[in-house]
Formats: structure tokens, sequence, C-alpha cells
């Protein structure tokens, strides 16, 4: 059984709109073998050997192997009418859950692996941006975070420097804030819910919440599965495949700030699927 | 198969420039890559910032650069010189990817896990005719009498044959001939090929395709 | 002006693509997504192309589905002297490599499709299928470099075959297919890598530029 803070998590486990309504489907959580079906609008069950909790939120199915004592992380911009809302991509990765959220967080690699999209040489430089751990709201927080984008996303026509805020509410969940070119007030929210299926595989599930009067939807998915797509081969030739929490086992530098708080929050919940648990 | 003992890792034409080879030694993943001056890195191939493989990175010449955050190693010493994220100034501190021995000898690249004690000890001339390596999915301990009973196709000279155990599930034939004979280089290096994947397919197991 | 039917994670759409770009044809694109809402199955897809599959091309009227014979149309029809064949031998080698990328897309694609969680399918058999061609360029490859050929067939210049070949060789590691045993094909991309127009799509990345 993998540890207890990972068991007593709701995992996500499909979008609702890629599940076909009254058919059994089948999926793998935590080594686990799933059969859940979709009832109809806002009802879903799953069983493993027995019957599993399930709830559904932001557009997915979400179960727990355990008893989750919380509810799940609270997106408030979700319920906002006006915003594109939908799940970009449901895709399989031969990694770690952990490996998948760090990459993520991770502004440095903009300019090398989403070339000319979320950045380009030489506006390389990651400038000082601040974390925070809150025990209150069990989360880790990066904000004051700014990079400069060629294209930052489907609504805008030239580049600009964005401004994110980084936050994980959850050891396989993160979310991303970056500043809307239509709402200078208001922030695009972009999503990655990962399903740990086993501690070295994974379905990551992608959610768009943003602000677009100008794109279709599968415009603003293919841009997603884009950024994605370029994301995948990194993290699939990323070694270990689960995450070290020892600090000495990798070199991270200024840049990486929000990782390293990322990797201490794990170990301090104990968790010890998906990583490689410091010594 | 020792950790101390010096391999066949790789041939020497298989480091064109500003190519990165990916090579396999008893179970260690290794980046090999040419620099512009000729000098071959042998490195383990992970980056030791966040663990990408260098074997997708780019050999620029005299660095190669991680795919991930383009951090950019030096020939030779393998000491990290720039990191993109932090322009200013030099790498914080001294950080350097693990590098492994090296000789390039007798068209072929050798290495070890762990420094051998004494040179490579061949009785190879210095330009043999290497054949092509037959990578085979079984142990060399599989391979090794099938080899020792190679009977060369044709009445040729036979080749001298190396083993590089990639791991503990797969090995990598080397066969180099010695003196081979002026002409039809080729028809020599073609009927080994054929002899050698017929090998390769009884090791394996499997009918041929 | 070419209207072109494609998807942005499709192997035969990236074949296409590439040769369009290096051929610096003018096109239109017009994305149809395969996974996972199955676009290609809609009624005016259909109506367009019977079989319901991508790449298609639309020029002028004239529509053409499938890489390889699109491949075949736009080299023919633009740089029959390079991309393509100019005598029966040449036209039977293209051929056979056009013939070994679909078996490709049958064994490192289905191996991919798999592994990104679309499509069932018998995973081992999908990589020893893989490998049995894999091994089979590798070797091709290997001796063709022997006689200072750069390319699958013995042409001074790339040409279709390489095109169609490519983006099944490239993706195959998302399936599980390691390209490590295959140091002759890695170099092959690497040449692939460096023609001009050559264009990346999400998995593939640049090498390094040549020593000059």
């Amino acid at each position: 059984m993998p540890d207890p803070t990972t068991t007593n998590l709701w995992h996500p486990i499909a979008a609702c709109a890629d599940t076909p309504v009254g058919t059994p489907q089948r999926t793998t959580l935590l080594d686990t073998p799933i059969t859940y079906t979709l009832h109809g609008e806002g009802h879903a069950t799953a069983a493993s050997s027995s019957m599993l909790p399930v709830l559904i939120r932001y557009g997915y199915i979400w179960t727990s192997l355990g008893t989750p004592t919380a509810d799940l992380f609270d997106i408030p911009e979700y319920a906002e009418p006006d915003r594109r809302r939908f799940n970009a991509a449901s895709v399989g990765v031969h990694v770690s859950a952990p490996r998948a959220v760090e990459n993520f967080l991770d502004m440095s690699h903009f300019p090398f692996v989403h070339t000319g999209i979320l950045g380009a040489e030489p506006h390389t430089e990651v400038k000082e941006y601040d974390v925070e751990t809150s025990a209150e709201r069990d989360e880790v927080l990066a904000t004051r975070c700014r990079f400069f984008q060629p294209q930052p996303s489907t609504a805008a026509d030239q580049g600009a420097e964005v401004e994110y805020v980084y936050r994980v509410p959850h050891p396989n969940c993160a979310v991303l804030y970056k500043s809307s070119v239509i709402d200078e007030n208001r922030r695009d929210v972009i999503g990655i819910f990962v399903q740990p299926v086993s501690q070295e595989r994974v379905r990551a599930h992608m959610l768009v919440c943003v602000l677009d009067d100008r794109s279709d939807d599968a415009t603003i998915k293919r841009f997603q599965q884009t950024v994605f797509g370029q994301d995948k081969p990194i993290l699939e030739n990323q070694f270990p495949k689960r995450l070290p929490l020892d600090p000495r086992a990798e070199s991270p530098v200024r840049a990486d700030r929000v990782s390293i708080a990322y990797r201490r929050w794990l170990a301090a919940k104990g968790i010890t699927y998906g990583v490689i648990p410091a010594a | 198969m020792s950790a101390h003992a010096w391999h066949p890792i790789a041939a020497a034409r298989d480091l064109p420039p500003r190519h990165v080879f990916h090579a396999k030694l008893l179970g260690q993943e290794l980046a090999v890559w040419r620099a512009d001056d000729g000098y071959v890195n042998v490195w383990e191939n992970r980056c030791l910032h966040r663990g990408v493989r260098l074997s997708i990175g780019l050999n620029e010449g005299q660095e190669l650069k991680c795919q991930y955050h383009g951090w950019r190693y030096a020939s030779r010493t393998a000491g990290c010189t720039y990191i993109p994220a932090h322009p200013e100034g030099a790498p914080a501190r001294r950080i350097a990817n693990r590098i492994f021995p090296v000789i390039e000898r007798h068209g072929l690249v050798w290495s070890a896990l762990e420094t051998p004690p004494d040179d490579l000890q061949t009785s190879l001339p210095p330009d043999p005719l290497v054949l092509r390596e037959i990578a085979i999915d079984a142990p060399a301990a599989i391979v090794e009498p099938l080899l020792a009973a190679y009977d060369p196709p044709g009445h040729g000279p036979r080749p001298i044959f190396f083993i590089q155990p990639t791991d503990s599930e797969s090995c990598v034939i080397r066969g180099v001939i010695p003196e081979p004979p002026p002409t039809d280089t080729l028809a020599l290096l073609r009927l080994h090929d054929a002899a050698l994947c017929a090998l390769r397919d009884l090791a394996e197991q499997r009918p041929a395709a | 002006m070419i209207t072109f039917y494609e998807d942005a994670l499709c192997e035969n759409c990236y074949a296409v693509r590439l040769l369009l770009h290096m051929l610096a044809v003018p096109y239109t694109s017009h994305f149809v997504e395969l996974y996972p809402s199955r676009a290609n199955l809609q009624p005016w897809f259909r109506a367009i192309t019977p079989l319901a599959e991508l790449p298609v091309i639309d020029d002028d009227g004239v529509i053409i589905a499938g890489a390889a014979p699109i491949l075949v149309y736009l080299a023919a029809k633009h740089a029959s002297g390079t991309w393509y064949a100019t005598d029966t031998p040449a036209l039977a080698q293209v051929t056979h490599f056009l013939t070994l990328a679909e078996r490709l897309s049958a064994t490192a694609g289905a191996a991919r499709r798999h592994e990104s969680g679309f499509a069932p399918t018998d995973l081992s058999a999908a990589h020893a299928g893989a490998t049995r061609v894999l091994r089979g360029l590798d070797a091709h490859l290997w001796f063709a470099e022997q006689q200072s050929q750069a390319w699958l067939c013995p042409t001074p210049h790339p040409t279709v075959a390489d095109l169609a070949c490519f983006p099944h060789v490239i993706l195959c590691e998302e399936g599980g297919t390691s390209r490590q045993p295959y140091p002759a094909l890695r170099r092959w991309c690497d040449r692939v890598k460096r023609l001009p127009g050559f264009l990346v799509m999400p998995g593939v990345f640049l090498t390094a530029p040549p020593k000059t």
C-alpha cells in the first residue's frame, strides 16, 4: 500500500467530457485497477475491490483508495461564467507524479523546451521570486514570478512579460495563474492534475480555465497539448523517475526555489510513493 | 566483466562532430561525444541539475548543452560553465557531471566504470577493419560460447571479437579484422554481418525475421 | 493553395508537414483532432475522404489521403529530380521505405498511442515488430554510410523515403521503444534535423548545428 498521505488523497481519474455516460470504464490508480461509471451530470461511481468515495470537481471525476479527511482544494475562478473551461488533455507519461508537478512549476525551461511560445533566448533569466509554504492552507505558493514570453497564450498576438503565480494545493496537483492579455486585472488559470497510475507512470490531466474571446476550443486545446507535448519527452528522459527528496541528490539553483520547497513539503507529509525518500 | 576493466563502448566512427552517442556499459548509461578538437568525452548520461539524459543534449563543439534548462558543460572536465536562468557570473559552485575514463584506439572507443589500473592491453594493429556492431537482447554469458564457435564465412580471416556487456540482459558484439584483404571490404563486412545477425537470432532464441 | 488536414501530434501528418516546409509550398492548415475527440470521424470529414484518416490534402480540388500518396504527389509535382525518383530502380527503393514507414506506424506508432493512453494494443508484439524494422533500418544506414551515402536511398539528396520514416523513428521512444541500440539510425536522425526547412513537433528536439 502507498503511504497513508497518498492513500487518503483525492486523485483525478478521468475528465467527464471524455467519459461516455452510463458505460463502465477502467483505469488504474496507485497500482490498483478501478472501474468507474459516469451516470450523468454531477454523478459518478467508482470501485476497486469495494466501492470508493467519488466527487466531481472542475470537470473531473476524483476518487480515493482511502478516506480523504478534507475537501478537495478550491479554485474560485472556475465558477466565473465568462471563462473557457475544459480538459485540454489527458496524457500518459512514463514518469512519477511529483516529477510531472515539478516540471509544471519550473520556468527556467521555457526558452529551451517551449521555444518561441513560453520563452526564447536570450530572455533566459529567472528573476528573484517569492516562495511560501503555508501550513494553514496546506500548500506551497510561488509569487512574483516573471518571464518574457513570445506567445503567452492563444489570446495573445505579441510577446509580453508575463506574471505567474504557482500554487501546489495537493501533492500531485498544481495550478498556475498568469496575467491575462484580455483583462490585466484577472488571470488565466491552468491546472495539472496528475493521476498516479503507478510510482513511475501517470496520466496528466490538464485543466484550462482561461479568458479568451477569439479562439475556439480546439485552438486553445491544441496550444496546451503542444506545450505539454513538448514537456513529455523531457519528463520521460529524466532519471531517476521518482523524485529524489534528499536535497543533496540533485543540484538546484536559485531559480529552483519553488521545487526545493515542494520537495521539502512532500517529505514533511511522509510521502514515499513516487519519490525516493531522503536517507 | 568487471567495473575496473576496459570495454569497447563505441566505434570511433560512431562519434561524428556535433553528435551525442548513447552508450551503455554494465547497466550504466553514458553520453559519449567528440569535441571539435577530437577529444572524446564519456560522461554519465544524466545532467546533475534535474537528471535529464545528456544523450538528448546538444554537442556544440566545445560544450554539451542540456536540453532541459540549457546548462552548458565543458569538454574534458564536464564542469558547468553556464546556467541560463542566472546569466550573470559563473555557476555558483563547482558543478561537474560524472566522467569516465576513455581510450580511443584500434578504431574503437574504450571506457570503464572505475579507472582501470593498467592501460588497454590488446594485440590489435592501430587501424583494423571494424565490423558493424551487433546489439543483442541476450546476456554476454549466452553470447560468449556462440561467438567462440563462430565460423568465419567464406574462409576469410577470423575477426577478433569483444563483447560489450551493456547490462545484465543485453550485450554488443564488436568485431574487428586485424589484417583485412585490400579489396572488397564492403563484401567482407556484409558477409560477417549476416553471420553475426544469425548468431544474434540464435542467442535471442527467435527465428530470423 | 493546398488545404492540409492535419493533427498536431500525428506522425504521418508530421511527414507531410516536413515536406511542405522543405519544398516551401504554401498551404492552409485545417486541424482535425484525432485524440481524444476523434474529430476525423465527423460526417463532414468523411465526405472529403471516406477512410476518414489523416493526413489529407486538397490541392485545388485534387484530394489525396495518406502520408505516402501525399509525399509522392508533392515530390513528383514539385521536385521529382531530388525528393522523388527519376528511374525505375529508384522508384522501387523509395516505395520500399514508404512501405516500411507503414510497418513502423503499425508497431512503434501503435506502442506510442498505447502509452499516451489513447489506444489499446498488444504492446509486446508492437515492440517486437518495431525492433525488427528499426534493426533493419539501422543496418541499412550503417552500410549506406560505408558507401558515403547519407540517406535511405542511394541518392545525393534525401527523398520522401527519409521523411516518411523519420517521424516514426524520432517519436518511437514515447512508445517505450528505445533508440539506444541503433547508432546509425541516431546519426541519420541528426542529418534529417539539419535539412533546410526542418521543423520540430512536440516530442522532437533540435540537434546542434553542424561544424562549419
